[in-house]
């Protein structure tokens, strides 16, 4: 990996002339990335006057709170940020081992930058959402659904209901009322009690049924309240990548996660595979003892009544479990590939691997 | 209430950040241990809110089904003038002949040691502030003395740090608090050359810093200077602190006793190595410290975080006054840097 980009970049800042084109381009290919990233399901079209792009423009204002900035407008963020801003001067006040990692701080430096703007071009809303996850975040288990991030009754298994149901649900509760700041001058945005939120959010999940996708309590939340999106800024040279991609992929922007609130772990595809694992290693009786002791947490006793065996049968079985649990990330049982993912498992995450297997047999017993 | 910064402690500098791409490949793809468990932690533990919240919006897409596309030609060329006609400050493009107090150098993505080999390789360097240039050369061993310098203007915090203006929009904060020695080698490109009226401030800043009782502050601000101090040992010469008590012998006086040697002197050794050593030595009711080495080694000292110099009395053999003994502090620190290390003593007095 080269240096010529940060040459450029020095260069420019000391007087000396630099290769224009160059430095531009590589700029605008970190800020494709960084847009690519955060919309995947677009693209871009290389014909800005396409009369089909232009029909399906329409597509994207659409009423659920999606803001899809066209590129232009966020190569023109960028732009500013990096020399008003001075983001360049910043980086000019760095070293860095090789181009890659100059691209790499100015591609977090323009996330960040997407994701504040769109913030902006709804004002209130992202209040509005840390309040949701607030107000659920001790009553609700927050995953995710094939891709789709949900709320669900702590405990309860269900399917989740339909936005369509759950706006027709919500009809028939009246939502708590704003509290407008006392002070004439106040600069605060109107606030909503927490506790009257939360028993208004846990009732129309319970009428749901116990279930409902966290964008579409967005949504109704933004629809019951009146959140405007200020500027829509229709991406005129976009157009979708397929036809058929569905409502909630477009809505799954900036505004349904910014700051979840939740305490849970932020996992990644190889701890799914190790609680999976660790799973299949136990045999039936030892994910019974492991789900009444651990997940349920009840004593030895009343965990011998229920599986009809005697204390010390529990006791032994929960020795083998320890056993199991701690040769599986110490040792090189498994599979070969698995060795080095294991041995190189901290506490933390051994804790978050349990936490995977916790939910895993609460699920199976659920189902 | 102290009001909440924007930026996540755990982000500051971006440095730890990690990109969406990165976050992806977390959630839905096989990774190697070291990265999954890097990536754990800055979301788990050090629970950075920048890349949580990144978390949280990455999808699991085919990359490779996205087409490539491009901006107009004209808009192009639009920015490219846009950006050309754009007025920017210029920064000095001269190369200092010497380290000079005030000057600003970014540090090497390469550390190496006293022996000119590299220890660690970073992806970024930091700038960084000169305040004691040592002997002004890049030379061997050098060894200076810096104030790191980051972008985080939001966590200014009073005694502890300070703005240092660069130009009219872009300003940096000085780390008082975060104070480190380095290898001289280690500086990488001269950046900027602060004014002296302004160095002396930041000096002024650094004096009363030393003097006063260091205060927790909160969360949020504990954390980012705790992330600072981490991203700066990454550079700065390994510390070895050694803590000891010293019991201090009664000196006698010629009035008290008729068999009084007045030469009496009581040696309590610090350290003694093959070709130097450090030694506090009780003359009577004074205290000083004495330095002896073999044949000439550069070294700096500093007490109680103040950089003093010694006094050589005799070729090799170096001495300072540290304390009268009517005027003892409990504990004193002394801080050498010698040989790549810098070495720490804090010893107790106690007086029997």
């Amino acid at each position: 990996m080269g240096t010529k980009f940060i040459e450029a970049l020095i260069k420019k800042y000391k007087g000396l002339e630099y290769d224009e084109v160059y430095y531009f381009n590589s700029i605008l290919s970190i800020m494709k990335n960084a847009y690519k990233a955060r919309y995947p399901h677009i693209y871009i079209g290389v014909n800005p006057n396409d009369n089909k792009a232009k029909i399906e423009k329409t597509n994207f204002s659409n009423e659920n709170g999606t803001v899809i900035v066209e590129f232009e407008t966020f190569a023109s963020w960028c732009m500013d940020k990096l020399v008003a801003q001075k983001l360049e001067q910043k980086s000019y006040f760095k070293s860095f081992q090789n181009d890659n990692q100059l691209a790499r701080y100015f591609y977090k430096a323009f996330e960040n930058l997407l994701i504040e703007e769109i913030a902006k071009l709804t004002p209130g809303l992202s209040s509005r959402i840390k309040q949701i996850d607030k107000a659920l975040k001790d009553h609700c288990d927050f995953d995710d659904l094939q891709g789709k991030k949900y709320f669900r009754l702590k405990k309860l298994y269900t399917v989740p209901v339909t936005k369509e149901k759950l706006f027709e649900i919500a009809a028939t509760f009246q939502q708590p009322e704003f509290k407008y700041p006392k002070k004439k001058d106040a600069v605060n945005n109107p606030s909503i009690r927490k506790n009257d939120m939360q028993a208004y959010l846990l009732d129309i999940i319970r009428q749901c049924g116990g279930m409902v996708f966290r964008n579409d309590m967005i949504s109704l939340i933004k629809e019951r309240y009146g959140y405007k999106t200020l500027s829509i800024v229709s991406p005129s040279a976009l157009r979708k990548k397929d036809g058929d991609i569905s409502e909630n992929n477009y809505f799954e922007d900036f505004l349904s996660v910014q700051d979840s609130g939740s305490n849970d772990f932020c996992l990644g595809q190889e701890h799914y595979s190790m609680a999976l694992e660790l799973h299949d290693q136990m045999d039936n009786i030892m994910k019974d003892v492991y789900y009444y002791r651990r997940v349920q947490g009840f004593k030895t006793q009343k965990t011998a009544g229920i599986l009809v065996c005697s204390v010390g049968t529990v006791n032994n079985l929960e020795k083998a479990i320890n056993v199991c649990i701690s040769e599986y990330f110490v040792t090189d049982l498994g599979e070969a590939n698995h060795l080095e993912q294991k041995n190189q498992t901290t506490p933390e995450e051994i804790n978050a691997v349990l936490y995977l297997l916790n939910h895993l047999l609460l699920e199976e017993r659920m189902n | 209430m102290v009001k909440k910064r924007k930026i996540s402690p755990a982000s500051s500098q971006l440095q730890q950040c990690l990109t969406s791409q990165e976050i992806q490949q977390y959630c839905f793809e096989k990774i190697s241990a070291k990265k999954r468990n890097k990536i754990f932690t800055h979301l788990n533990i050090q629970k950075c809110r920048r890349c949580i919240d990144m978390y949280h919006l990455v999808e699991n897409s085919n990359h490779q089904d996205r087409p490539e596309f491009d901006l107009g030609v004209e808009f192009k060329l639009s920015m490219i003038e846009k950006m050309k006609n754009q007025k920017i400050d210029k920064f000095p493009c001269n190369i200092p002949l010497r380290i000079e107090k005030g000057q600003i150098w970014t540090i090497s993505t390469e550390i190496r040691d006293i022996n000119n080999q590299v220890v660690s390789k970073q992806e970024t360097g930091i700038p960084v502030l000169v305040f004691f240039p040592g002997n002004k050369t890049k030379g061997l061993d050098n060894y200076i003395h810096v104030f790191p310098l980051s972008f985080d203007t939001e966590f200014q915090m009073e005694k502890e740090s300070c703005v240092v203006k660069i130009t009219d929009e872009l300003s940096l904060l000085c780390e008082i608090f975060n104070e480190k020695t380095i290898l001289a080698r280690n500086l990488y490109e001269f950046k900027w050359i602060v004014p002296d009226k302004e160095c002396e401030k930041i000096l002024k800043i650094h004096e009363d810093f030393i003097n006063e009782q260091e205060k927790k502050r909160d969360l949020q601000y504990e954390l980012w200077k705790q992330k600072e101090v981490e991203i700066a040992e990454l550079f700065s010469l390994p510390k070895v602190i050694t803590t000891n008590q010293i019991r201090l012998e009664q000196i006698k006086k010629a009035a008290d006793s008729s068999d009084f040697e007045l030469t009496d002197y009581q040696f309590y050794p610090l350290i003694q190595m093959d070709d130097w050593s450090m030694t506090i030595v009780q003359k009577r009711d004074i205290l000083f410290l004495q330095f002896i080495c073999d044949k000439p080694i550069l070294y700096s000292l500093k007490i109680d975080n103040q950089i003093r110099k010694m006094i050589e009395k005799t070729k090799g053999d170096f001495e300072m006054e540290l304390f009268k003994i009517n005027n003892l502090p409990q504990l004193v620190e002394i801080s050498i840097v010698i040989k790549g290390k810098e070495l720490i003593f804090k010893p107790h007095f106690k007086q029997n």
